[in-house]
């Protein structure tokens, strides 16, 4: 469901949440959840897993949002999306995801930068992002040096700048 | 000019993504702490990419929203501790949550009250049966005397 920007106070809705306020934890659910499960099923392309995921996701969210001042994180969302990424990857382990097929879509920001990319540094992204796998696992996989590895997908974060600041 | 390098060297970028190593996030706090300004460079990709993830946003199914609330409630209520109640929730519910939509959510009185529907039904079945043999008895004897009666009447004729 693509959603207009709605500006929302960040710092009055964490403030809300933080005190467990009902009424700040469903504007947070309808405001990211749609964006959160979006990135959810880049990594778990199944609608009732990804479900699930989200409801662990914004569970442990307002059960803890103390979580988010003590990370020191610069954005609200910035932090939801590396919670859920993370939380995604480790629910995945076992499921087919996305990037099992290496099947891409340009249905979404990141997939549109990964398949821009040469193969090579692709596969790297693809297998740090959406599998959440090590340098070092990356590099066994793809038969490559660590440090081979950490220079590519370092060039391919500079690409990533420049594709964002387009 | 330093920070400039580091900005550019797509740092910022791969710590968002949540792709940096340990040691990369060591020395991007560090290099926070130095320079403050690095905070609105990191706020300014995540904004963007705010900006991006919100139109491109994929409505999750509506029950996922109902659960999540559902199961905040429960550990609120589970969390108050004894004495600070508002008094009405001095009993237990049996959480009962499918996904299919199939089942209900229901009291634990519920259980001890089937319970005692099923023995009341037993008991009466029992009481059911016994009076009926007491019944049928009583009417083979009356059956009896009757005849008794009949062959007591016939003599004298």
């Amino acid at each position: 469901m693509p959603q207009t920007a709605v500006n929302i106070d960040e710092h009055l809705l964490t403030e809300r949440l933080l005190e467990g306020d009902p009424r700040a934890r469903e504007l947070a659910y309808d405001h990211f959840g749609p964006a959160l499960f979006s990135l959810i099923l880049q990594v778990v392309p199944d609608n009732e897993k990804a479900g699930e995921i989200l409801l662990k996701v914004f569970v442990k969210v307002f059960q803890d949002m103390h979580a988010f001042r003590r990370s020191g994180d610069a954005t609200f969302f910035g932090w939801l999306m590396r919670l859920t990424r993370e939380m995604a990857l480790q629910e995945a382990t076992g499921i087919m995801g996305a990037s099992d097929g290496m099947v891409f879509h340009d249905k979404n920001l990141l997939q549109r930068f990964a398949n821009n990319l040469p193969e090579g540094k692709r596969d790297i992204f693809q297998l740090c992002y959406y599998k959440g796998l090590p340098k070092e696992a990356v590099a066994r996989i793809l038969g490559l040096q660590p440090e081979e590895v950490s220079a590519q997908l370092r060039e391919t974060m500079i690409a990533f700048r420049k594709f964002l600041e387009d | 000019m330093e920070l400039d390098h580091y900005i550019k060297s797509g740092i910022i970028e791969s710590y968002v993504l949540g792709l940096a190593s340990v040691n990369e996030m060591e020395e991007l706090q560090h290099m926070r702490r130095l320079y403050p300004s690095l905070n609105n460079e990191i706020m300014l990709v995540e904004r963007r990419l705010e900006r991006t993830a919100l139109t491109e946003a994929v409505l999750p199914p509506p029950e996922v929203r109902e659960r999540i609330f559902q199961r905040l409630s429960w550990t609120t209520e589970e969390t108050i501790p004894p004495g600070h109640d508002n008094g009405a929730s001095n009993y237990t519910f049996i959480n009962i949550h499918s996904k299919d939509g199939q089942h209900i959510t229901v009291h634990k009185w519920w259980k001890l009250f089937f319970i005692l529907v099923f023995i009341l039904s037993k008991v009466c079945l029992f009481f059911a049966i016994y009076y009926f043999l007491k019944y049928q008895q009583l009417e083979e004897q009356k059956r009896g005397m009757q005849n008794v009666d009949k062959q007591q009447v016939i003599p004298t004729k």
